[in-house]
């Protein structure tokens, strides 16, 4: 009696746990817009608005086709990956993973510059940029994932901006820039998406035939190998293509040698601080020297100059170089290429020259002191 | 015939006598009762831009003239045309009330008192600081003059004049988000926030709506009373609540606040070290007695390392912590949390100097 009464228990017990388990699964299984539409049109409004409006919306692209289901969107803090948008968007998908953009997250997780820096700020900075590679949403902002906007070189300014690469300060002192600004017309005066995505192509890196970004290195494709002298005159031709739109193509291929030239004469000047600061290293007067500091995440116990050199904790003369390279040497040459003069010289060339001087300066200093000590 | 001319005449004269008379009388209350039409006589020519823009304006299509505002000429003038918030508030009560809550309502007595502006010449003080800090004496700062429009004042421009620049790059650090560079593209603020959009929503002129530290990044109120950690919480949660889950998830967001609060630690950690540094110096008798460094430093007259501190405390910490708030991320990084630690080799450097100097002098 008392054996059988258990058994019946744990049978009922067995079916309603499996029933509520088939319930939940159905749940979402089944789960269509309007589950989610219920709260959320009340809890994120802006979001659910901006994709009412969206060609997505009027297409019958809703939540779940891109989130899933509740649980999936949940644990993945809502994210989309790119693949899922290449199910549709297949053709845009495949030009985005030839293009560096595609490897903006792997690149900054075995940085030097990166492994040096703590957590928190890796999550609230670098991340914030470098997470393109996982999310169309960076250009594309949810949920409205409007073209308009993508097009727009605001949209490129939330991160190509600042110190280490102003390519929208760059653009906006160019006459391309101020003449679109004026006309708000990309058929009068290129913007971001005219020279580096011509007919849409998301493969962001078409037409570079220069870089990568501060090294003197030959330019380099996805697996970080050197490309040919043919690739790269390949990738000239692309991009002179796009000039001839409006320049002639004499013009467009002369003022891009001449960035060319700029670009080696910027060099040219690094070197030069580099050399001074490889005596200093040399004589042992760098303070810290390199056995007292933290050695380099990736290059260990060696002088990093260039990229990826740190920012923290070297020598005030490396801390000087690293202002030159990072900051001032890129606007030399990159604002060659974007033709602002207001960038290349002034905050460029200029500010190259000063740091020369700094960088000398500091050196002798830093003779005279260890001199005087000997005396 | 030259009798009646006369007659004429002296009638004339009377007439021209007794008109003239009438309008003089007529014309005391006319300057008793000020009416707009004597403004406008004039500035309708001399000040043509203030006109029109008050013509055009919600104020004029309602009756509210120069005289509600200015009272009278000679009140004006002696003024220099200022109308205080007190007198918006006659009719802007509720505005007026949320105003006198947030800390523009004592921009002016935050300069007062603080010795960089002590230090100043009156011509600089005038030129610089009090053309923002005046924000407590003016509506006009944000909603100028003779328009007074909401829409002005809502753009991210009108907050530009002066949230922007190397002390409080406000303006940077929004255009430089996905919110500004969205809002830029679609002046919209369904799709992404404006300054107003979290810092006064749903028109609150409580400025101070939601944020917790003031601009040193000291957790307190407007008159520098620490608040306990449950206000704290309190507030974030209005900010949280009232603005940001209007697009975001609730873990997203509250997940990206601690992380700015971990930020901005990070950052008082470096100025920590960086103060340690100068302090030894002062004990070791490098450096005088008294040294002043962060919210009451001066920018002038200090020696070098000092003034490489107030660089880091008064910028680059600033670029550091408030850009987590505004989620300005390449542009926060690099004119921030990377110049803190570079100021923090050059401070190191210049003290091995100043050692090694005062050495060598004994």
């Amino acid at each position: 009696m008392k054996v059988s009464f258990v058994f019946v228990c744990l049978i009922i017990l067995t079916l309603s746990l499996t029933m509520c388990a088939t319930v939940q699964k159905n749940e979402y299984d089944e789960i269509d817009v309007g589950f989610c539409i219920s709260c959320h049109q009340e809890r994120t409004p802006g979001l659910f608005q901006s994709w009412v409006e969206s060609k997505h919306a009027k297409k019958g692209v809703n939540c779940v086709t891109c989130h899933i289901d509740h649980q999936a969107a949940f644990e993945q803090k809502s994210m989309v990956f790119p693949d899922k948008c290449g199910e549709c968007h297949k053709k845009e998908f495949e030009e985005f993973q030839k293009g560096r953009h595609s490897l903006g997250w792997d690149r900054m997780r075995i940085h030097g510059e990166y492994l040096g820096i703590p957590p928190e700020i890796r999550t609230a900075f670098c991340e914030r940029c470098h997470i393109v590679q996982k999310r169309c949403n960076s250009c594309h902002t949810s949920h409205s994932f409007s073209l308009k906007e993508a097009r727009d070189p605001d949209s490129c300014a939330s991160c190509h901006l600042g110190p280490d690469h102003p390519h929208k300060e760059m653009y906006e002192t160019s006459l391309h820039g101020i003449v679109y600004k004026l006309t708000q017309d990309p058929e009068r005066a290129p913007r971001c998406v005219t020279c580096h995505m011509p007919n849409g192509t998301h493969n962001s890196s078409f037409g570079i035939a220069r870089g990568p970004v501060g090294t003197k290195s030959e330019v380099v494709d996805l697996k970080q190998a050197p490309i040919s002298k043919e690739e790269e005159e390949r990738r000239r031709e692309e991009m002179i293509r796009v000039c001839t739109g409006c320049h002639s193509r004499r013009f467009a291929r002369e003022h891009l040698e001449n960035a060319d030239q700029v670009k080696e004469a910027g060099f040219e000047l690094q070197d030069k601080g580099k050399a001074a600061i490889q005596e200093i290293e040399e004589e042992g007067l760098l303070y810290p020297s390199l056995a007292e500091r933290m050695p380099h995440p990736t290059e260990g116990r060696t002088l990093v100059l260039a990229d990826p050199q740190l920012y923290i904790g070297t020598s005030y003369i490396e801390r000087l170089f690293f202002t030159m390279f990072k900051f001032h040497s890129i606007r030399v040459w990159k604002s060659g290429y974007h033709f602002s003069p207001a960038y290349t010289h002034g905050f460029g060339w200029t500010e190259m020259q000063l740091d020369l001087i700094d960088i000398k300066e500091e050196a002798e200093k830093l003779r005279q002191m260890i001199q005087k000590e000997k005396r | 015939m030259v009798e009646t001319f006369c007659r004429e005449s002296a009638m004339l004269k009377k007439g021209f006598f007794l008109s003239t008379m009438m309008i003089f009388l007529l014309s005391i209350p006319l300057w008793a009762e000020e009416k707009i039409g004597e403004c406008l006589a004039c500035h309708q020519k001399e000040t043509r831009g203030i006109f029109q823009a008050w013509v055009n304006s919600k104020h004029a299509k309602k009756g509210v003239d120069c005289i509600t505002c200015h009272t009278n000429h000679e009140k004006a003038k002696a003024k220099k045309s200022a109308v205080d918030p007190e007198t918006c508030g006659k009719c802007h009560q509720d505005r007026l009330r949320q105003f006198q809550e947030g800390r523009h309502a004592i921009a002016w007595n935050g300069i007062k008192d603080h010795p960089q502006y002590q230090a100043l010449p009156d011509p600089l003080k005038k030129a610089f600081c009090e053309r923002c800090h005046n924000v407590q004496f003016k509506c006009n700062s944000c909603h100028t003059s003779h328009a007074f429009s909401p829409h002005e004042a809502k753009e991210p421009e009108a907050c530009k004049k002066c949230h922007a620049g190397l002390a409080g790059p406000h303006d940077e650090m929004y255009a430089s988000s996905l919110h500004g560079t969205v809002y830029a593209v679609d002046k919209n603020t369904v799709r992404a926030p404006n300054c107003a959009s979290c810092h006064m929503p749903k028109g609150t002129h409580n400025i101070s709506f939601g944020v917790v530290y003031d601009s040193w990044g000291n957790p307190v109120d407007k008159n520098g009373k620490p608040l306990s950690k449950e206000v704290q919480e309190k507030i974030r949660k209005q900010m949280v609540e009232d603005v940001c889950y209007q697009c975001h998830i609730k873990t997203l967001t509250l997940e990206r606040f601690e992380l700015a609060d971990q930020v901005k630690e990070r950052a008082k950690g470096l100025l920590g070290e960086a103060e340690k540094v100068i302090r030894e110096l002062e004990q070791e008798g490098i450096l005088p007695k008294g040294v002043v460094l962060g919210r009451n430093q001066l920018y002038q007259g200090s020696s070098r390392i000092e003034a490489i501190y107030y660089r880091m405390s008064q910028f680059q910490n600033v670029y550091t912590w408030k850009g987590a708030y505004h989620f300005s991320a390449d542009f926060a990084h690099w004119y921030g949390w990377a110049h803190l630690q570079m100021s923090l080799i050059e401070i190191k450097e210049e003290a091995r100097k100043l050692r090694e100097l005062n050495r060598l002098r004994k």
